[in-house]
This record gives C-alpha cells, structure tokens and sequence, in this order.
C-alpha cells in the first residue's frame, strides 16, 4: 500500500541505549559484519525502560495517543504501553496501543502515529524499542553478535505544509521467526535467522524503495555491513547513507531513529525498513533541522 | 578475471579464521576444507563477486556449491 500524509510531521526524537557496551572481539566477524561493538540491557533492564527514559526526555503537553512497538515486550497484558502513559503522568483520556514489529517496525508505526496524529489533531508518542540480545544464543549461531539493544521515542504531530509518502509492503516467511507465542510453550523467547535468505530478500525488496528522488539522506535499517554496502552503490552521488552499526549492532526497529539521532539527520528522507514477517517498506519525508534530537543512555 | 586471481581474491576477502594450509587451490578443492565455509563467508562471496565482477549472485545457489570448480561455475569465470 502506498499513501500521502499532509500536514504532519516528525517532531522530536530521543533515542536510549544501555551504558554496557559489549566490543566485538571475534575480528572477523567485526570485519565482515561491520559490528564493532553492541550495547546490551543487563538482567531486569527492558525495552520499555529504554523508551521511558527516551520519552522523558521530550515534549509531552500535546500528546493523547502512546504507541509502543517491540519483538520483545515485557510482557503482552498490561499493555506496556499503558504503563508508560502512567510512568509519564499522561492524562488517563490518552489512548494507547501496542503493536508487534521488527526491523520494518519503525515505519510501520510511524505509519500508524501519523494517521492518529492526523485524524485526533493532537500529537502521538511513538516508543519504539527491543532487547534482542537475551533472544540470541548457541541456538541459532546464525543470528549470534548481531543485534543490540535501544529504544527510541518520537514525537509526530501537525506541521504546516508537510508532506509525507508511506510504502508499506508483506509476505509470509518463516525466514526470521520468534518463539515464545501460544503455539510454543514453554519455551522462553527464542529468535532463529536465516540470514542468507534474508539478505537476498533484502537486496531484491529494498532495491524497489530506492528512487532517484533529490534526498538528502537514505536512512536505511542498520542490519549489518554486508547488506548496507550494496545499498550504498544503488543510491544516487549527491545522497548520504548515514550508519551507526559499527557501535551499535542491529537494534531491529529502533535502528533508523537511532541513527537519525547519533547521525544529526536532517533534511528531505528515505527511511527505510526491512525484516521479519517479512515486511519491508519506506517513509519519504522532511526531518528538520531544528527538530531534538536527543541521545541518553540508561 | 581467471580462476587463479579469483582464489586468491576468495581467500583475501573471505579472510578464514584459519590459513588454509591444504594444497594449491584447485577447481576440485571441496569448500568444506576451509575453516569455516559458512553463512558469513558465503555473504562475503556474495558481496566480493558484486563488487568486483558485477554480478548478482542467490544465496541457495551458492549453499549447492561443494567444490570450488562450482562456485567458480556460478560466477562465470
């Protein structure tokens, strides 16, 4: 699906990390993954505390709607997103929702905030954020050192003549799948890749959201180095490929706006997503250059 | 590129964790006699041989691969 979204926009972004920053000592892996180094929650530290802290760190006098997007919520009922409208004292008249999204998970939520946004007049909170290191292990080797922890807080709201185009696209596949549903107890939550199966994925799908549009920035989901240097040569001289990956792993979903912070993105964007489901989809629109952004660690 | 550049290419770009120390490279050579002909080194190949050659190559192609003479047949070279 394709749509256009007039008159809002992005407003703020804080992004979170843990303080306990894990180097990468396996060189070759470091080399050919372009992950030098992870920040990973220690026990008891969840994303939902990342995006907390993220979120305290904005403007919040205008929002009426929280939305919490995670592959690993602290736990589905209550709704975390619920605790955050309590933890930051938001007025009981907020609506909320949790939604479940991977590495496509930021557009797919920033879709959602947008159109909230845009029909309630109000801003949205949208918290975003996953702990995918615990999920990682001797399991599945294949997804092993790949993914670090963050969270991410954005604001959206009206702005005058700002134009924004969403692309959201899907097929089933069980090439990236997360136990830890219904179906699967008692097993803890467990994440299991294909990475081959994902990379050419992601050369064919993402390669179909890169036009030769004047962006200033392609912002594309930090999954690792090998996937982002083909990206860079399908994207046009003028445009920057912002990365963070080599401090920060792949943070699945908070990826894009992490980077937007650690990077100072501003400008007109391609936000790009791309993962489980598998889902894959963009955001074309303006960040600007005096928007927060901010960047704390818990 | 001939088939002698492209195994030393393979070896400087794959980087192996363990030199290989086998006999010369050959098209018989099984990939398994590497240290660790795994998913990293197989996106590695994947990658060098877009690079370089300018083509694109699939992941289950290059997993059917069990010698060298097959992979450098799925390159073209």
């Amino acid at each position: 699906m394709n749509a256009l979204i007039q008159d809002v926009a992005i407003k703020a972004i804080a992004a979170c990390v843990p303080k306990n920053e894990v180097i990468t000592e396996d060189k070759r892996f470091a080399k050919l993954t372009g992950i030098k180094a992870r920040r990973i929650a220690p026990e008891g530290m969840n994303a939902s505390d990342l995006g907390l802290k993220a979120a305290k760190e904005l403007d919040l006098k205008d929002v009426k709607f929280v939305i919490f997007c995670s592959q690993t919520h602290d736990h589905y009922i209550p709704f975390v997103s619920n605790w955050l409208v309590k933890e930051l004292e938001l007025p009981s008249d907020t609506g909320t929702l949790d939604l479940i999204g991977g590495c496509a998970g930021f557009i797919q939520g920033l879709y959602t905030s947008f159109s909230i946004s845009k029909t309630m007049n109000h801003d949205v909170l949208f918290v975003i954020g996953d702990t995918l290191s615990r999920t990682t292990g001797e399991h599945d080797p294949g997804s092993m050192g790949i993914f670090g922890d963050a969270a991410a807080a954005v604001i959206v709201g009206y702005e005058y003549m700002s134009d924004t185009e969403f692309s959201l696209n899907s097929e089933y596949s069980e090439a990236i799948r997360m136990t830890g549903g219904y179906n699967d107890q008692p097993d803890k939550q467990k994440l299991y890749m294909d990475g081959e199966q994902v990379m050419d994925f992601a050369l064919m799908r993402v390669k179909e959201m890169i036009n030769n549009s004047m962006f200033d920035n392609y912002i594309f989901h930090q999954s690792n180095m090998m996937i982002l240097t083909h990206f860079k040569n399908y994207i046009p001289d003028f445009s920057n490929m912002p990365v963070n990956i080599d401090r920060f792993g792949n943070t699945s979903g908070a990826s894009i706006p992490l980077a937007i912070v650690t990077e100072n993105v501003s400008g007109f964007c391609n936000l790009i997503g791309y993962g489980s489901g598998l889902t894959w989809g963009n955001c074309e629109t303006h960040i600007g250059e005096s928007i927060q952004r901010i960047f704390v660690e818990l | 590129m001939d088939r002698q550049e492209f195994y030393k290419l393979f070896l400087e770009e794959v980087d192996f964790y363990e030199e290989f120390t086998g006999e010369i490279i050959t098209g018989g050579t099984p990939l398994q006699n590497f240290s660790n002909w795994d998913s990293l080194a197989r996106a590695t190949v994947f990658n060098f041989v877009a690079a370089r050659l300018n083509k694109k190559l699939n992941h289950a192609d290059l997993k059917q691969c069990v010698t060298m003479e097959d992979l450098t047949n799925l390159v073209g070279i």
